[in-house]
């Protein structure tokens, strides 16, 4: 028999794909939940975290890039997309993850987005989409829904939420009762 | 002629240019280096670098002020250590010959940077055969300022013609402020969109030359 010899993984916990740092978000944020379930995903991988980019723009669901334990970036707002495209192109070894909030995401990186899509390049986007600018306490996001906003920021917001978008899914032609008439 | 529309829409078969090789230096940290420290503080202001896939060295890059580790930090201590890591590393670098194109000799001297520089060439070779012998310091790099060699390329000039495009005469200023340039000062300040022409350093210079010899 050829047993081969056993080979001794280090097995690690969710636990191990997130480091010490405390948190800044506020009490009950979502973004928790998405550190939660992120590490959860690395164990379930078990990815090496030193085979993980967390690449994030700016902003506080951003943040999520210090506090999970793996090569990360946290620099540029709105310019979370291009850095990871350009990183899983020259590293295809890695996995690459972007992160980053709607405002991020859809407002100073709108184009990015688009063009994310376009390319198609193989990384996973995680945007954390609460519908407003929450670390500069409370404007009107690309996400945030018409009259959500005038509640909130006692203002009448001039323009539409952008319409969701789902390169996947049906065009706005296809849904009889759009949610949102394109711009 | 040289217009920016020729440049944009010309085409030519160049041979690959040979560019002299980069003396930064970056070094690489080792797999599981312990207690790795990403903007650790260093002599020379250089840290090693751990690239992904370097096991045990794994670290966030960010904007926010942070410790050697990178770790975020709102200690006002943390941001000017690394304030002070930053300005060291290119203070104590070696810049080499290249921070300026150094050119010619004589009492007479012309200080510029970037694309002024070839319409001074232009007035230099005018004025030399007019008999002035002019030197051309035109800097590739504004900051940190090379003041001692700037100072070791000026010595023995007189007068000296700062010459550059913009409204604010800020290479000008920039340099009075950074050190002491030596004897009479003109400046030669011109915002665009019209290129500063040969004709009008020539002019500066002469003003210069002439205002300093009464």
């Amino acid at each position: 028999m050829n047993d081969p010899a056993p080979i001794d993984l280090p097995v690690l916990a969710a636990r191990d794909y997130k480091t010490d740092y405390k948190p800044v978000w506020c009490p009950g944020c979502g973004d928790f939940g998405v550190l939660n379930a992120l590490s959860k995903a690395m164990a379930a991988l078990a990815l090496a975290p030193e085979d993980v980019a967390v690449i994030a723009g700016i902003g506080c669901s951003s943040r999520l890039a210090a506090y999970v334990n793996a090569y990360s970036f946290h620099g540029v707002h709105g310019r979370a997309l291009p850095l990871a495209a350009g990183l899983a192109v020259s590293r295809p070894d890695l996995t690459v993850i972007a992160a980053g909030g709607d405002g991020d995401g859809f407002s100073i990186g709108g184009n990015h987005f688009l063009h994310a899509c376009r390319r198609n390049v193989n990384f996973t986007y995680l945007v954390m989409d609460n519908s407003v600018y929450g670390m500069t306490k409370g404007q009107a996001s690309p996400t945030t829904e018409e009259f959500a906003a005038e509640e909130a920021e006692h203002v009448r917001l001039v323009e539409k939420e952008i319409a969701r978008l789902d390169p996947a899914g049906p065009t706005p032609t296809d849904d009889p009762d759009p949610p949102n008439e394109p711009l | 002629m040289l217009s920016d529309q020729f440049l944009g829409q010309a085409r030519a078969v160049i041979d690959t240019p040979e560019l002299e090789a980069s003396p930064a230096l970056r070094k690489l940290t080792d797999p599981d280096a312990p207690d790795y420290q990403r903007f650790a503080l260093t002599d020379n202001g250089v840290s090693p670098m751990a690239i992904p896939g370097n096991p045990g060295t794994a670290y966030t890059a960010t904007g926010l002020s942070h410790q050697a580790s990178g770790r975020p930090s709102t200690v006002a201590g943390d941001h000017l250590a690394q304030l002070e890591k930053r300005r060291h590393k290119l203070h104590v670098h070696e810049y080499g010959p290249r921070w300026a194109d150094i050119e010619g000799d004589g009492e007479l001297a012309i200080i510029t940077f970037g694309s002024v520089t070839g319409a001074c060439r232009e007035a230099i070779a005018r004025l030399a055969e007019t008999g002035l012998a002019i030197r051309l310091v035109s800097l590739r790099l504004l900051a940190p300022l090379q003041a001692k060699a700037l100072a070791q390329a000026l010595q023995g000039v007189k007068r000296t013609l700062v010459v550059e495009q913009n409204h604010g005469a800020q290479l000008y200023r920039y340099l009075r402020a950074e050190t002491d340039l030596p004897g009479d000062l003109l400046s030669l300040a011109q915002p665009g969109p019209l290129p500063l022409k040969p004709g009008e350093i020539v002019s500066a210079m002469n003003q210069l030359n002439q205002e300093q010899a009464a």
